[in-house]
């Protein structure tokens, strides 16, 4: 893996991209709680059932 | 509004059902096979196809890949199509999926048993067969993603994203996992060395845990358990933040395999933190799993079905719990290279991954074949009797764990290892591997049960290949609309949400494996580490080959009951040369690191060497340890030595240039003096045996850095 250590060697810092990867979870994470927490209801149980409807023939547009 | 008629394919469904059916029971024989290998060592037969080291690997591919995976395939199948009101997207490729993963796993079996391996757990398979699996998931992938492309639903239903995942997962992992040169068609190299075949390897090997022993299963759950039970899932909100946690998480755990051992510390941490943050999101699927059943428990009283999905989802949060805390140092200290972790593992692969099949096939199937199950007093009885043998399996399994760990460790009042012979601590444990059987019998018992009760329940009913159904066409809004969410968009649209997919599972390795490659200072070299001579590298493939990793470490750890035994602890700079890297995950026998260095515990004469594999049970007659006399007969390849040094000159490896040229005569001279040595003893044995190269390598082990080599 010599060509791959010789065309990041001189990426500065590398060893603390973890820390940014981290940070950007964390970011995330938080927003699509947020997110998730504001869908509404309706839309929630539309889905949670949508695997046991009958073959009903409505229309599926969302 | 227009209703197209189409069909679904049930055929596939089908033919992965039966592979299912076989292959577990293969899996599961082998696996009481090599249970009892290790309680009574003569069941290895003496031949070397049937030797514990090869039968091991063949017991967790078998398990993982032909049992498991048919079974996924199954399930994903039939929901998949089911959810997206689609029929599965091409009937060449569903063909080529299942036939072409049939003759990977007959290959599989027949390598393995053969010696062909890569000696990479759940990785052993050669390059190949690599090739293979990667067309084949490839088929899987572009079956399933066209399959969604021409749905006839907007929103992609939950199960559907773990399906997503586990491709993509999976799909990462093996590509870069199995990145290795050719030295002959059934013999390869990785491209990665020492402590980063480690992090690569461990990398793979936790997150095939991850993507395919739970993002799928965790789809088929979505499924069959709102199904069985007739109830949607708790909470769809729950789902969501849990699937975005669990799929990011996963891939920075993998360093938890790796903990006291020659890996930076910065590595260690992170996959000691990653592992504990894991127990979020998988409780999340645990929790949601229970609680649909909320208010529905007395459907769980009178169905086998649910039984054995409640008992999957016990058995995953158990095992998600007990994971992070063996991630924690001072846990794992105790239970690493000991049978707690395959107490573990086999909560987890009999209770989750097996109780979900289960639960699954015994409502999918008198589904799929419209009539009622054959025997449903025979499926309670299976539940009972699989979830006892669970248990029988593993609470011997804890036992022998900290009964080994508890004498290993032990010190008399002098300062002294109380049990400075390791094969004391295995005579202990032997009555644990014994009982360990009884578990194993009784899950195998159940599973013989389940196989009749679903052969009985195919032949009583009939299956209609293409089923007929109907669903309205769908209609074109992919705009987004007023006041939906981000998260809601993306659920409708497939590329863009396996996009965001395949960026979360990258981060992880990313930045856990790229700066194990680039930083230097990660892996201080030792100057006194060489390559391995001709004649060892030729050895380290027959240690290899035998599987002897099954049983024996090459890691001594930091810990002061293990440097008073083995020695000097394992330093990063040793393994630099070693392709693949063989610290091995389980102590059977003792470490090997030191089986070079003159005056350790574990050094050992050739002429012991060779008595000891040729006859194990007269050196120690209570030893566990199969006879190995082939290797006194079978003769090494020498054409093959050119070519291997010429692979490990291009892997980085410092041989002198044109080293090929001399390669076997420096073979045969360092053979012939092992030749000379054992003949001082007796023995008469030709250089190109085997067994010369097997204690060229054994002596090769840690003999760079003992005095004896630093006077030299």
């Amino acid at each position: 893996m010599s060509f791959v250590s010789g065309v990041l060697n001189g990426v500065d810092g590398i060893q603390y991209y973890y820390i940014a990867g981290l940070l950007i979870f964390i970011t995330l994470f938080i927003v699509i709680l947020y997110r998730t927490i504001k869908i509404p209801r309706k839309d929630l149980m539309k889905f949670k059932a949508s695997i046991l409807e009958n073959d009903e023939l409505e229309s599926n547009e969302i | 509004m227009e209703i197209q008629q189409f069909n679904y394919d049930n055929k596939t469904v089908k033919y992965f059902i039966i592979a299912t059916m076989i292959w577990g029971a293969v899996a599961l024989v082998v696996g009481l096979l090599i249970a009892s290998q290790l309680a009574f060592p003569a069941l290895n037969l003496g031949i070397e196809y049937t030797t514990f080291g090869r039968t091991r690997p063949l017991h967790t591919n078998a398990v993982i890949f032909a049992f498991i995976g048919n079974a996924m395939f199954a399930g994903i199948y039939y929901s998949l199509q089911r959810i997206l009101k689609a029929r599965l997207f091409n009937d060449v490729l569903s063909k080529i999926h299942f036939w072409g993963w049939q003759f990977i796993i007959l290959c599989a079996a027949l390598t393995l048993l053969s010696g062909f391996t890569t000696g990479k757990e759940y990785a052993e398979l050669e390059w190949p067969i690599d090739i293979m699996i990667a067309v084949v998931w490839v088929t899987f992938g572009w079956n399933m993603i066209g399959t969604i492309l021409k749905r006839r639903v907007k929103h992609i239903y939950v199960s559907v994203w773990w399906y997503l995942a586990t491709f993509l997962g999976v799909a990462i992992l093996h590509i870069v996992n199995s990145i290795e040169i050719p030295a002959s068609l059934l013999k390869s190299y990785p491209v990665y060395a020492g402590a980063q075949d480690a992090v690569v390897q461990w990398w793979y090997g936790h997150n095939a845990v991850a993507f395919f022993l739970t993002t799928p299963w965790l789809g088929l759950m979505y499924y069959y358990l709102p199904k069985s039970a007739n109830r949607p899932i708790y909470s769809y909100q729950l789902s969501i933040i849990h699937f975005w946690t669990l799929i990011f998480l996963y891939m920075w755990a993998g360093p938890h395999h790796l903990l006291y051992q020659a890996l930076p510390d910065w590595v260690q941490a992170l996959g000691v933190t990653f592992s504990i943050m894991l127990i979020a999101p998988s409780w999340g699927g645990m929790i949601n799993g229970l609680l649909t059943l909320r208010g529905a428990w007395d459907k769980v009283r009178d169905n086998a079905d649910l039984k054995f999905i409640v008992v999957a989802l016990t058995a995953y949060g158990m095992s998600t719990f007990e994971g992070p805390m063996m991630s924690l140092k001072s846990v794992n200290a105790i239970s690493h290279f000991t049978d707690w972790t395959i107490a573990h593992t086999h909560i987890a692969g009999m209770g989750w991954n097996g109780g979900l099949i289960f639960g699954m096939f015994y409502w999918l199937v008198p589904k799929l074949f419209r009539t009622p199950l054959y025997s449903k007093k025979l499926a309670n009885t299976h539940f009972w009797i699989a979830t006892l043998g669970i248990l029988m399996f593993a609470i011997p399994l804890y036992w022998a764990g900290i009964t080994q760990w508890l004498m290993l460790r032990e010190y008399t009042k002098d300062g002294l290892l109380a049990y400075p012979n390791f094969l004391e601590t295995t005579t202990q444990i032997l009555p644990m591997y014994k009982f360990r059987i009884l578990g194993g019998l009784l899950f195998l018992t159940g599973f013989l049960m389940f196989f009749y009760n679903i052969f009985k329940t195919v032949n009583a009913g009939s299956m209609v290949a293409n089923e007929p159904a109907e669903a309205p066409v769908m209609i074109d809004s992919s705009a987004r609309k007023y006041g939906e969410s981000f998260h809601r968009m993306i659920e409708r649209k497939g590329v863009v949400f396996s996009i965001l997919v395949f960026i979360a599972l990258a981060i992880g390795g990313a930045v856990e494996i790229i700066p194990m490659l680039k930083i230097q200072s990660n892996i201080p070299k030792i100057a006194a580490v060489t390559p391995y001579t001709p004649l060892e590298l030729a050895g380290r493939d027959i240690y290899v080959a035998n599987g002897c990793y099954n049983c024996h470490s090459q890691q001594v750890r930091p810990l002061r009951y293990e440097t008073d035994r083995y020695g000097e602890y394992s330093k990063i700079g040793e393994f630099v040369y070693d392709h693949p890297f063989q610290w091995g995950s389980r102590r059977t026998g003792p470490d090997l690191a030191r089986a070079g260095y003159v005056g350790s515990s574990t050094y050992k004469t050739a002429i012991w060497h060779y008595n000891h594999f040729t006859k194990p049970l007269e050196i120690n007659p209570q030893t566990i340890m199969p006879a190995y006399p082939w290797l006194a007969k079978n003769v090494v390849d020498l054409s093959q030595i050119p070519t291997k040094i010429r692979v490990m000159q291009m892997l980085g490896v410092p041989y002198a240039k044109d080293y090929d040229q001399k390669a076997v005569a420096d073979y045969q001279a360092q053979a012939q003096k092992i030749v000379d040595e054992l003949k001082v003893s007796g023995v008469v044995v030709a250089p190109d045996k085997e067994i010369i190269a097997m204690i060229a390598y054994l002596h090769k082990m840690g003999r760079d850095i003992s005095p004896a080599n630093q006077k030299k």
